[in-house]
């Protein structure tokens, strides 16, 4: 079992396709755990600031936030009991971007729902429908004698808190359902100040922030740990190998790169001609490992646009990282070969 | 053996760039072997502990004793304390169900002159805002979030403490009726030492709590009423037996205390009807009837579960492919390395070495990349981890089983093959 010139680039392929695998299902894992952390704390993510408003006569408008950072709030309606689950409702409204959870039909709110005299809903998939009426065929969720047209219904492919929850735009629930109710924020960088002012457009409001601690299905298994590690050996493991099969694949095409050399070729040409191979080669590897996630995507239900770049940003990630690390090692074997087929390694070796 | 070791010090010296990376990769190979192996073990673990609950109903038990006005008469009776007790212990060890207890009964600490987080105090999650009282000329008094439970909640819970011990059967039964031993929350670390003493005040009456230990943090308990409680801000108390009341005051408390720990969960693989008549039983033989099952619940462990699940596939798939990529490309590593010494046969074979001599040198080199690191992971990491050390060593060898049959096999074909007579003509 010599391995031949072009035995080894189907090595190099094989093993290529294999790395893009790696990356693929990692990013899978990465992407399905966040999901599952999201959904596990409610679409909260993981430093949410809950708060109380204190006494505020007029409604709030939350879309003033004085921030450019995109947000969202979730006020806390209420958590019923029906039928043995608990379900809770909750207002919410988001600015710019938001965490959108995977839907079993319909669509999630977008920035029309909000501040619009609108009232609608998403309801989990698990929701009973003691509280759904249907009127020329939309369906309407009631809550406080108020009916909310239902846009979309949430749910993924197990079972989570998310099938029980209710959203409704928080501009259509009533001010006084929302008097001392507790308020989520997520945001990335906390615009509360320490004495509990939070800034307005128009002017400010003055909560009461709690720590209430982190929840959800990491919390409760201690994962976060293991994840970080796990993600620094798929790193190691990409740039080991990507380095060992170039260096390998270069010390095969020693004989040619030598018999290249002797008929007067520059090693500028050469270089650029191999690593160009090389560079396709790796490129068609993993773009085809890319185009099999993408379909496996599409069999998964809770499959959206907001997925679909998760994933298209996880699968880029990987790309340059094994292409940083295979452009290192060409250009490093590539002089070390060149150095030893030129008179002067030559002789030495 | 001697001549072998110093052939392949020899070989992996010439080549080093080669041996290095072979040497880096498998050591790579083996350190995300290792992750992967504890990730998916502590997975594992939490997967059994959760499967033996997830099949489980919710049965939730409560008495109608203060809502019935002859019944209030009843609990007033100087009987009844031995009854609710007799019935409480007759949940505990002749129902043939998992009776657990779990209540949030909050308890009023005198922390001294220790200064008490709002986070520790009852209903801070939920927005109230408490502050200090005073409590029998004593203060400042808080009311603490604590949590009670029976020993049977404890153990389906796989509750596991860190410093100090756990509860033992002997702390669910009070003796001396002034001590409770506690656990605390990982939260309380800094603030207690184990052994510490704390002053407090339990439905009335006072008490003073035993610091046994520190519960491991993001430790979650559940029932149907509270689907989702972390430990880490909480004292957590044992489910206790007092000894008969000696004063009108101390039977007051005991009623109290009673009539809570009487009201807990059955968590039952069976449907609604076997668990009402293995209820009815224990009813009848302890003269307790005013208790009934209030409703049946599915656990909450739903989302638990699912991130297990999903983790493992995910987390097996990644660890098969790690496998194939790094055995496939150690292994064309040290293809590529003996091929290129096919030449040195030849001088070796000239000098009188038998083509034994040759592939016992061959494979003392593979042995030596692969085997060594292997070893020493297998000391490392029973010297620092030490958890399921025979799984792991079995994950171990395997690997290098792998490797060395990928790596050793294509070169003995090549060896049975190789026409030295050719070789020596310089005719390759």
């Amino acid at each position: 079992m010599e391995i031949t010139t072009r035995s080894s680039t189907l090595w190099v392929a094989t093993l290529y396709l294999l790395l893009g695998l790696i990356v693929a299902s990692f990013s899978y894992y990465q992407v399905k755990q966040n999901e599952l952390n999201a959904l596990s704390r409610s679409l909260y993510n993981e430093n949410s600031i809950p708060f109380i408003v204190k006494n505020h006569e007029k409604p709030v408008d939350w879309s003033k936030i004085d921030t450019s950072q995109s947000y969202t709030i979730f006020a806390e309606l209420e958590t019923i009991k029906v039928k043995s689950e608990l379900q809770d409702i909750r207002g919410i409204y988001f600015k710019n971007d938001t965490y959108f959870p995977p839907l079993v039909s319909g669509r999630f709110f977008n920035h029309t729902d909000f501040y619009n005299n609108k009232k609608v809903a998403v309801i989990g998939k698990n929701v009973d429908k003691t509280n759904v009426t249907e009127k020329n065929n939309k369906y309407y969720y009631q809550y406080q004698s108020e009916n909310y047209e239902i846009i979309g219904t949430m749910g993924a492919e197990y079972s989570s808190k998310l099938d029980n929850t209710i959203l409704l735009n928080i501009d259509g629930v009533s001010s006084e359902s929302l008097q001392s109710k507790f308020h989520v924020l997520d945001i990335s960088k906390n615009p509360i100040t320490p004495d509990g002012v939070l800034k307005f457009k128009d002017n400010t409001l003055s909560v009461n922030v709690f720590d209430r601690g982190d929840s959800g299905s990491t919390r409760s298994l201690n994962m976060d740990v293991f994840h970080l590690m796990i993600l620094i050996f798929i790193i190691l493991i990409l740039i080991s190998s990507s380095f060992i099969f170039t260096y390998y694949w270069i010390e095969k095409k020693k004989t040619e790169i030598l018999i290249l050399w002797q008929s007067g070729i520059t090693t500028n040409q050469i270089f650029k001609r191999y690593s160009i191979r090389y560079f396709l080669i790796i490129t068609i590897c993993y773009l085809s490992i890319c185009l099999i996630g993408y379909l496996y995507l599409s069999l998964d239900i809770s499959w959206n646009s907001d997925v679909l770049f998760k994933y298209s940003f996880e699968y880029l990630k990987g790309l340059i990282l094994i292409l940083l690390s295979s452009a290192l090692s060409v250009w490093i074997s590539f002089n070390q070969t060149i150095k030893q087929i030129t008179l002067k390694g030559y002789l030495n070796k | 053996m001697k001549m072998i070791i110093m052939e392949v010090i020899e070989s992996l010296k010439r080549k080093k760039i080669f041996s290095m990376l072979i040497l880096l990769q498998v050591f790579i190979f083996y350190g995300a072997v290792t992750i992967l192996f504890l990730q998916y073990s502590s997975i594992e673990e939490k997967s059994d502990q959760v499967s033996s609950l997830k099949s489980m109903h919710d049965y939730q038990l409560a008495d109608s004793l203060l809502e019935d006005r002859d019944m209030k008469k009843f609990t007033e009776n100087p009987e009844f304390l031995v009854i609710a007790k007799d019935f409480y212990n007759n949940l505990n060890k002749v129902l043939d169900e998992k009776y657990i207890y779990l209540f949030n009964q909050s308890i009023a600490v005198l922390p001294d002159s220790k200064e008490w987080e709002q986070k520790f105090l009852f209903g801070y999650e939920d927005g109230r805002d408490r502050s200090a009282f005073r409590m029998n000329n004593k203060e400042p008094y808080y009311a603490t979030k604590a949590v009670q439970m029976n020993e049977q909640a404890f153990k389906s819970y796989s509750i596991e403490v860190v410093k100090g011990n756990p509860f033992s059967t002997d702390d669910f039964i009070n003796k001396g009726n002034k001590e409770i031993p506690v656990l605390l929350g990982s939260e309380y670390d800094e603030k207690y030492q184990i052994g510490d003493k704390i002053l407090a005040n339990y439905l009335m009456k006072d008490f003073t709590l035993v610091v046994k230990g520190f519960i491991r943090s993001n430790t979650l308990v559940y029932n149907s009423q509270f689907p989702e409680l972390y430990l880490d801000r909480y004292i957590v108390m044992p489910a206790q037996v007092f000894p008969s009341p000696v004063d009108e005051e101390e039977s007051s408390f005991q009623k109290k205390h009673y009539l809570q720990l009487v009201n807990g969960h059955i968590f039952s693989p069976e449907n609604e009807f076997v668990v009402q008549n293995k209820l009815e039983k224990v009813k009848d033989i302890s003269d307790f009837y005013k208790t009934s099952i209030l409703g049946v619940n599915k656990l909450p462990i739903n989302f638990i579960s699912s991130t297990l699940q999903v983790s493992k596939t995910w987390l097996s798939l990644i660890t098969v492919i790690v496998f194939i990529v790094c055995v496939l490309s150690i292994s064309i590593l040290i293809v590529t390395k003996l091929q290129n010494q096919l030449k040195n046969i030849s001088v070796h074979l000239i000098s009188g070495a038998s083509m034994n001599q040759l592939l016992s040198y061959y494979i003392a080199e593979v042995i030596s990349i692969i085997l060594l690191p292997g070893i020493l992971f297998l000391i490392i990491y029973k010297l620092f981890v030490d958890f399921s050390l025979g799984s792991y060593a079995l994950l171990i060898i395997s690997c290098i089983l792998g490797m060395v049959l990928f790596s050793v096999i294509p070169v003995l074909l090549q060896f049975r093959k190789l026409e030295i007579s050719k070789l020596l003509k310089r005719t390759e």
